[in-house]
């Protein structure tokens, strides 16, 4: 585990000394400023728009920020052959596998919570208040950026960098509409064809179950616990499935 | 062996490319299915050239219907679904129809089912008449992405005058509605109203509610009449009786049964005597 950590810690240090975390902060909290000053029609105490923007723009940020930290970590130590020494050292693969996804996890984590920081100082600023639905749908949102970590070093083990964002990407878009698009068709089809689809919405990990963001903004009460719950092991179960087949593929590569 | 590896990445590159595309293809395609309102219509958001018009307009307009039915959205306080669900009701959650389906559901997918059910707003409700300001960004966006959005236009400018009390703005919201959209009788219309019911500016009123007559939009008997009755009371509120009973003769003509017309024109004749 120690092994991992200074893995981890290495990724995180690399994220640091590169500029495209910094551009794309500024990128956010500029688009986070004008929507927060933006007026519509002399109308004041609006916050709901506020809320979806800023938390559509902060979800889609953290997330590219973990497909790119996260995409380029196998592909540029094997490209760049600084892989060798490490597995010279006592070092197992799955402790390389595991120390890339903390890493990742880690970063986009922290930049994320810099980010609520910041939407929370500009809600305070319009008169609303933090919710027990925002530390929840926050909760999610942060056991979803650990799953698409461990998507993309899983993928990484498979694919070249530019191949893993795009696909990262699309399954974060397409991660969230499965289960709905699954089931709008499910009543039209045959029993073959249901039970294909039924297969596929229970393999895939849906995305959707980390989305809080329209009882967020429209000021539901809080989930129960235990949905948390089960959305907290629904997680884990998937990072570690996707944490081990990374580990095995990686295990299979000649170095 | 290099070359076979940079044909190999051309490949995944040009696959990402197409998976790109066929998913802004197919998120373009969401909206205009199921919106029941669609303002895509056959007027060119952008102006020359109708390949480019075609491209991009189709991108603004698809936009436009998704920022169109946040509307909806946000009435129904983030409830987007409002049909019934056979799965939720085998789950015991919504009200039972009587609707037969052939499609069993295990334990498994009922289990799922409660959870997504307390993870999306589920219970339908409206929103409360004092948060109904919080609809208004929405009508703002869905005009910044397509100015010829005119329902947008009138139903904002209703909303802005009626529901939250803010006239000038709404004659205001309105008149940008025009100017992008000369040709639509509805916002003419709709401003008539606001002069007329909020304002009592019955001048201005008549003004627009001429001016949507005058338009060379397709307008049903049902819009011409409505606008008919407004200018005639705008005349009557004037002083101009006359002209009052020529708008209701207009109306008569289109729908001959009307007992209403026929009343207000023998009341305002007999006043005239």
């Amino acid at each position: 585990m120690r092994a991992a950590w200074i893995i981890a810690k290495n990724v995180i240090e690399e994220s640091i000394r590169k500029k495209e975390i910094y551009v794309l902060f500024i990128l956010s909290i500029a688009m986070m400023f004008i929507v927060a000053m933006a007026s519509f029609f002399s109308l004041t105490g609006l916050v709901k728009y506020f809320i979806e923007l800023s938390f559509l723009i902060i979800t889609y940020i953290t997330v590219i920020i973990a497909v790119v930290v996260g995409a380029r970590q196998l592909p540029v130590e094997l490209n760049s052959r600084t892989i060798y020494p490490l597995m010279a050292k006592p070092l197992k693969r799955s402790e390389f596998i595991m120390g890339k996804w903390l890493g990742t996890s880690i970063i986009s984590i922290f930049c994320f919570l810099v980010f609520e920081g910041i939407f929370i100082i500009f809600l305070f600023s319009k008169g609303s208040s933090v919710s027990g639905i925002l530390i929840q749908g926050i909760f999610l949102h942060i056991l979803q950026l650990m799953l698409i970590s461990s998507i993309v070093i899983c993928l990484s083990a498979f694919m070249t960098n530019a191949a893993n964002v795009t696909v990262s990407i699309l399954y974060f878009i397409l991660g969230h509409w499965i289960g709905q698009a699954i089931s709008d068709v499910l009543d039209k089809c045959g029993s073959f064809l249901a039970w294909i689809l039924k297969s596929i919405n229970y393999i895939l990990p849906h995305l959707d179950y980390f989305d809080l963001s329209k009882k967020i903004v429209h000021q539901w009460p809080p989930v129960p616990a235990w949905v948390i719950t089960t959305v907290m092991i629904y997680a884990f179960v998937y990072i570690s499935i996707f944490l081990l087949i990374g580990t095995l593929k990686f295990q299979r590569r000649q170095l | 062996m290099r070359k076979k590896e940079e044909r190999h990445r051309g490949t995944e590159y040009s696959l990402c490319a197409f998976a790109a595309l066929c998913l802004c293809a197919l998120l373009l395609q969401i909206p205009l299915q199921t919106y029941h309102y669609s303002a895509v219509s056959s007027v060119s958001v952008i102006p020359g050239g109708e390949i480019i018009s075609k491209v991009l307009g189709g991108v603004f307009t698809g936009s436009a219907d998704l920022l169109w039915l946040k509307v909806d959205e946000y009435l129904h306080k983030g409830v987007t679904e409002h049909g019934h669900c056979h799965i939720l009701e085998e789950a015991g959650i919504g009200v039972h129809t009587q609707h037969r389906h052939e499609l069993q559901y295990n334990r498994l997918d009922k289990f799922f089912t409660k959870l997504e059910y307390n993870l999306k707003p589920n219970i339908e409700g409206h929103l409360h008449s004092k948060r109904e300001n919080e609809l208004m960004p929405w009508f703002k966006f869905t005009t910044m992405f397509n100015p010829h959005h005119v329902r947008a236009y009138a139903v904002g400018g209703y909303w802005l005058a009626f529901r939250l009390e803010k006239p000038d703005e709404a004659i205001k919201f309105m008149k940008e509605g025009i100017k992008n959209n000369p040709d639509s009788y509805q916002i003419s219309e709709e401003i008539g109203i606001v002069y007329f019911s909020k304002l009592k500016d019955y001048k201005k009123a008549q003004y627009y509610f001429e001016k949507a007559l005058k338009s060379q939009a397709k307008m049903d008997e049902y819009d011409k009449a409505g606008i008919l009755r407004f200018l005639a009371f705008s005349h009557k509120f004037q002083g101009h009786t006359q002209k009052a009973i020529d708008c209701y003769k207009q109306v008569l003509r289109l729908f001959p049964e009307n007992k209403k017309a026929k009343n207000f024109i023998d009341k305002w004749e007999r006043g005239k005597e």
